[in-house]
């Protein structure tokens, strides 16, 4: 299978790429080849700003905070005129309340159509991206709402491989309050975490695992994070950290998709040879070369522990 | 009667599955259930508009507020109840399959008016099943699955191709010749994926449980690629299919050439790279003699 170089030298290389598993779980087979007509087609609908994001939070909290205003005010005329039990002060009243739902509906709304967003990704980033544009214009919706419409967004230019965007939102996303987002929290760490290291920034990468230690996850995200670790540890030179409790590692990524768990094997090969553990790395290299295609091998000799979406170092 | 568990829970026959799910259909909200928080909400909005004084002022806030809490409290129950259902899914991804029925058994009545999170909860009762080797339970589970599952969806496949495999498990060899030639078709979208692993395991399986061996051992050639999506499962067909070829004669008069026993021993090595021989050998029995090559 290994051809272009000896079974148990993986040559590691601080910036090839990686995913944790973010992704969904096919491989790109060409991910730079994407011509001109695709680059097209794949115009961003929507370009992200730390300026536009802060406005738009801005433009809901003023139009919302109107509407309790307007309430407020209404309330204190009624009282000041004497009309509150007038059947006029009963219209107010009724237009309020159907002032607020019709505020609230623009929230449930966009909100009832996230989980629509989120298959789109996996399926068609770019009709997805379309999507979530006519999603943002709406408004005013609740910051928690909004704050999912960038997760989402995050999600789409993870999946596009631009990491640098990606990593941006979700630090704007995290720098915020969550609210009822906050089981976003993980998925979001997850990325920046990933896109950090794809960005070789494995200072950001590093923040971002800490902190997802802290994080309650889900078996499917605990084990994104072990591979993103385990990458950071091996593209680090943390060896010793990566060999550590190989055993449980290993039975996680078997529960991983294919594809996952033969660059994990790949990974703790590399770990496994440089810590002069050369049978266990034979034994790992041998695994992973029954658990990844070929391509996927020739990417990971190349050192670009490329899983999921994620295609050969630009 | 429903199935009820007794206390120390073993896993459920076919008939207690069969009673379980007829206990326990679906049955999504009817359109007035739904209706009614709104109804009330409005009758609040006209009872206001009737009377007068005060509470003329605070009736339309009093079905608001019922409005919005009755929602809140459904989408509480919703996400407590999927939080369940995954946590039984999660129990299951460690193999600990009886943990992870007991919990989806006790689960289904709950997610009867949700049927999406009702068939994920059958899906995992009938995976459980088969994996704990009970597979006509299984097959019931399956195959209710089949008849409420859109035709033609990734997932009826999904479910058909295990139930495929599930039959066999049980020895009902024309059954699962009828299922596998059913499938053939439907699977062909579905090249590297799960699906036609699964599919091939099937088919392998069918050979080896037909005494087909010879058969089975021809067709090796793209065998570890086509298993690849399933992981280190792919273990059971590089072990189904060193038992084909331990099964094969050679001639032994050209030592060149490997002879069958040689290319049993490499597939046999495969299968306990990525799975222990017992876990092998619990499902399918009939590898038991090539545990002596190990």
């Amino acid at each position: 299978v290994n051809e272009a170089m000896p079974p148990n030298e993986p040559d590691v290389q601080p910036g090839g790429p990686a995913d944790g598993g973010g992704g969904p779980d096919h491989i790109d087979p060409k991910p730079d080849g994407r011509d001109a007509a695709n680059k097209v087609a794949e115009a961003p609908a929507l370009v992200f700003s730390p300026e536009r994001f802060d406005r738009e939070f801005l433009v809901d909290a003023v139009l919302r905070h109107g509407v309790v205003v307007v309430a407020v005010l209404a309330f204190m005329g009624l009282v000041v005129f004497d009309q509150a039990g007038t059947t006029a002060g009963l219209a107010v009243v009724m237009l309020l309340v159907i002032g607020w739902i019709a505020v609230s509906t623009i929230s449930a709304g966009v909100w009832r159509a996230l989980p629509g967003v989120t298959v789109l990704i996996g399926r068609d980033p770019g009709a997805a991206e379309a999507v979530l544009a006519g999603l943002m214009k709406r408004r005013p919706v609740m910051r928690w709402v909004r704050l999912m419409l960038y997760h989402r967004l995050a999600a789409i230019r993870h999946r596009q491989h631009r990491f640098a965007e990606s990593a941006a939102i979700c630090r704007a996303v995290l720098s915020r309050p969550l609210g009822p987002a906050r089981r976003q929290r993980g998925s979001l760490l997850l990325m920046l975490a990933e896109a950090s290291l794809q960005s070789r920034d494995p200072h950001g990468a590093y923040t971002a695992l800490a902190e997802l230690h802290g994080v309650p996850l889900g078996l499917a995200e605990r084990l994104q994070r072990l591979t993103i670790q385990t990458r950071y540890e091996v593209l680090m030179g943390h060896d010793r950290a990566a060999m550590n409790g190989i055993r449980d590692k290993l039975l996680m990524a078997e529960l991983m998709p294919a594809e996952h768990c033969g660059a994990m094997h790949a990974m703790l090969t590399a770990s496994a040879k440089r810590t002069g553990k050369d049978e266990l790395a034979d034994w790992l290299w041998r695994r992973s070369e029954l658990l990844c295609g070929r391509e996927q091998l020739d990417r990971l000799v190349r050192g670009a522990f490329a899983i999921g979406v994620v295609g050969p170092p630009e | 009667m429903p199935a009820v568990p007794p206390k120390s829970f073993v896993p459920p026959s076919a008939e207690q599955f069969e009673a379980h799910l007829r206990s326990y259909p679906p049955s999504p909200p009817s359109k007035w259930q739904v209706r009614v928080p709104i109804l009330v909400a409005a009758l609040c909005l006209g009872m206001s508009l009737a009377i007068s004084g005060p509470v003329s002022a605070l009736l339309p806030w009093i079905g608001l507020g019922w409005l919005l809490g009755h929602n809140w409290v459904r989408a509480q129950r919703a996400v407590r109840l999927e939080a369940r259902v995954r946590s039984s899914q999660e129990v299951a991804m460690f193999r600990r399959y009886p943990g992870a029925l007991r919990e989806a058994w006790r689960v289904l009545p709950q997610t009867v008016p949700m049927p999406a999170l009702h068939s994920q909860t059958v899906a995992m009762i009938a995976h459980c099943l088969d994996s704990l080797g009970h597979y006509d339970a299984a097959i019931v589970g399956y195959d209710y699955l089949l008849r409420h599952l859109p035709p033609g969806d990734p997932i009826t496949v999904h479910i058909g191709v295990s139930r495929a495999n599930a039959v066999l498990g049980a020895d009902r060899l024309s059954d699962a010749d009828d299922s596998i030639r059913r499938l053939r078709g439907a699977v062909e979208p579905y090249r590297d994926t799960t699906i036609s692993a699964a599919y091939r395991l099937a088919q392998l399986a069918q050979q080896v449980r037909t005494h087909h061996f010879a058969e089975g051992a021809v067709e090796n050639d793209d065998l570890i690629e086509a298993l690849r999506p399933l992981g280190v499962e792919a273990g059971y067909g590089h072990a189904l299919m060193a038992l084909c070829h331990y099964h094969q004669h050679g001639d032994g008069e050209d030592t060149d050439v490997p002879t069958p026993r040689d290319t049993a021993r490499l597939w046999w090595e495969r299968a306990t790279l990525l799975l222990p021989e017992d876990t092998l050998t619990k499902r399918y029995p009939e590898l038991v003699p090539l545990t002596e090559m190990t």
